[in-house]
């Protein structure tokens, strides 16, 4: 699978590595930021630098035989230089290139393309990644490059013929880029349309003011808000509009209008005023027999004013209870919507666990089976990502062991 | 190599990041996934809301010692050149632990000088577990609780029971 051809790739890339690595914080634009990749399968965690827990790249091995990307050991160096496992003492002599066999596994490691979220729906092994942007992805930006065109344009877009030269519109003389001629098409003025009303030919340019004006468009009568129902071509609303009777007693209608929102107004305005009377008018009602005759004109300001305070308070306090009201209906509301949510997110992670729990089902079918069984198709969701994974490992079918082994003695390793 | 890339360079740079954070990120999500994936009795973690660098964790105490039946509350704060460098591990708890003084702080040499770039959060909770039930009476930042610890089990226990809380912060 690997042949020579790749793996001499391989080592150039390394040496131009090592480099590298020494200014490691320099932009370099025209690289491609192999950390950002996303991988088909989950990679094996024996693949995966300990330090970013990614595969790694460009592995480097330590005197006492640790693995990590050489970025990544060179960084921790930075702060002590002791391997970050067992902490032997290491210095840069001290690392050398992981085995070949390690770095082919990881260079083969199948990723998604990084315009993947543009629409590229390549997968190509990791060492291939950097060849297929740079030469086949057809969702790059390049030049145009038809007569030394400098725009840019993605390159399954490319043709033999340039997008953005300048071309005339045919029918209203215009300069437009060759691939927004359609989009001016939609709404080129040259181009005229029939009028649906009259069926005569008009320029876009014009359409819309014809419209307006259109003697066979169907209107409303004029005092359609008063309750005419007619609606006729425009040529003969006139005439209706002579004869209507609504139209005749439109002067009356306004004035009616006017009148009444006067008459609401000012009926507000007394019902305030007699909401502070109010009390004024019932409290002697009630106290007939103590008060005086003439009880109503005689309450001094004073109790007057206690009471119109006290109806002011009795309205705020019915308003505040409102609000309350409002704000707990709200809250509820709030809080059953945010229950929901979290209900969903749980069904949608209750699957997803499922889902891994039947794809390590599977896995450790395969490894209870004899190793060289041949694939069966299984039911459930994943499918094609476990023949991915299954492809992409190429049969070390007893990584599920020693990754456990591995972790019970990364848990040995921290405890004092 | 180089020079061939040049004519086509423009081409690749949408997908270049500042490597920087993105490998805190990734490797916070990495943590994040192995943790949800496996998950390991005794110890919880996981981001604050819309903050990766910021996470929340619990520890059960240790069964067979003062702390068995409480669960602790610690709080996370991963600097930007995580895991270079420890992130800052605080017990959010109320915490009577001769390793851990009033505000939260923990002497722990792991979280220190021992820091290594292969630690990560599930690490620490269960060296801090342990911690639990082996303090390190030697060089304490509660020396009470360091006295206590040999010399008066019972009393210990209750002022562990006197200082926990069960605070529910936000
Ligand atoms: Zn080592
Ligand atoms: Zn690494
Ligand atoms: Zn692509
Ligand atoms: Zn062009
Ligand atoms: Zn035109
Ligand atoms: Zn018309
Ligand atoms: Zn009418």
């Amino acid at each position: 699978m690997s042949s020579s051809a790749p793996a001499s790739r391989r080592n150039s890339a390394i040496s131009n590595k090592s480099t590298s690595t020494t200014t490691p914080d320099k932009p370099t634009p025209t690289h491609l930021d192999l950390r950002t990749l996303r991988y088909v399968s989950p990679p094996d965690d024996n693949l995966c630098c300990p330090i970013c827990h990614s595969p790694f790249l460009d592995p480097i091995q330590t005197r006492c035989r640790h693995t990590f990307c050489s970025d990544c050991i060179a960084e921790a160096l930075k702060n002590s230089e002791t391997c970050p496992i067992d902490r032997k003492p290491i210095t840069d002599e001290g690392l050398s290139p992981a085995p070949i066999l390690i770095a082919n596994m990881v260079n083969d490691l199948v990723v998604y393309c990084p315009n993947a979220e543009n629409g590229c729906t390549e997968t190509v092994p990791r060492h291939l990644v950097e060849g297929h942007v740079r030469e086949t992805c057809g969702w790059v930006q390049v030049e145009c490059g038809v007569g030394g065109c400098k725009e840019m344009v993605r390159r399954n877009e490319t043709s033999m013929e340039c997008l953005h030269r300048l071309v005339k519109c045919e029918f209203c003389l215009e300069e437009v880029r060759r691939m927004d001629l359609d989009i001016h098409y939609d709404t080129c003025a040259g181009i005229s349309t029939d009028c649906p009303h009259c069926l005569t030919d008009y320029k876009r340019s014009d359409w819309k003011s014809h419209v307006q004006s259109c003697p066979e468009a169907s209107i409303p009568c004029s005092s359609s808000v008063y309750g005419c129902p007619t609606i006729l071509p425009r040529r003969e609303m006139a005439r209706h509009e002579s004869t209507c009777s609504f139209v005749h007693l439109t002067p009356v209608f306004r004035r009616h209008e006017s009148q009444i929102s006067e008459l609401a107004l000012e009926n507000r305005m007394l019902r305030r005023r007699l909401d502070l009377l109010y009390p004024r008018a019932t409290q002697p009602e009630s106290n007939t027999n103590s008060e005086e005759p003439q009880g109503p004109s005689v309450l001094d300001e004073q109790t007057y004013h206690i009471l119109s305070e006290q109806e002011h308070l009795r309205t705020d306090l019915d308003r505040l209870s409102e609000s309350m009201v409002a704000l707990e209906m709200k809250h509820t509301m709030h809080f059953i919507n945010e229950n929901m949510r979290v209900k969903e997110e749980m069904v949608a992670m209750r699957t997803a666990i499922n889902g891994v729990r039947m794809q390590m089902h599977w896995l450790l079918n395969m490894r209870a089976q004899a190793p060289f069984q041949p694939m069966m198709p299984m039911m459930g969701m994943g499918v094609m990502q476990q023949q991915a994974q299954v492809v992409a490992q190429g049969g070390t079918t007893t990584q599920g062991g020693e990754t456990v082994q591995r972790r019970h003695s990364e848990h040995q390793n921290v405890k004092l | 190599m180089a020079e061939r890339a040049t004519p086509t360079g423009q081409a690749t740079r949408p997908t270049v990041k500042s490597s920087d954070s993105t490998s805190v990120v990734k490797r916070l999500q990495s943590e994040l996934m192995q943790l949800m994936m496996s998950s390991t009795p005794g110890i919880t973690a996981f981001p604050e809301e819309g903050n990766l660098l910021k996470w929340k964790a619990t520890i059960a105490g240790p069964e067979d010692t003062p702390y068995h039946g409480y669960t602790f509350k610690l709080s996370f704060e991963f600097p930007s050149n995580y895991p270079y460098a420890a992130p800052t591990v605080l017990f959010v708890t109320p915490m009577f632990h001769p390793n851990v003084d009033m505000a939260g702080r923990i002497c722990l040499d792991i979280l220190k000088e021992k820091w290594s770039a292969v630690y990560n959060v599930q690490s620490i909770l269960l060296s801090l577990q342990s911690l639990l039930g082996e303090p390190n009476n030697k060089s304490p930042l509660n020396g009470q609780a360091a006295e206590l610890w040999d010399a008066n089990p019972k009393e210990y226990k209750r002022l562990v029971a006197a200082r926990y809380k069960d605070v529910d912060e936000d």
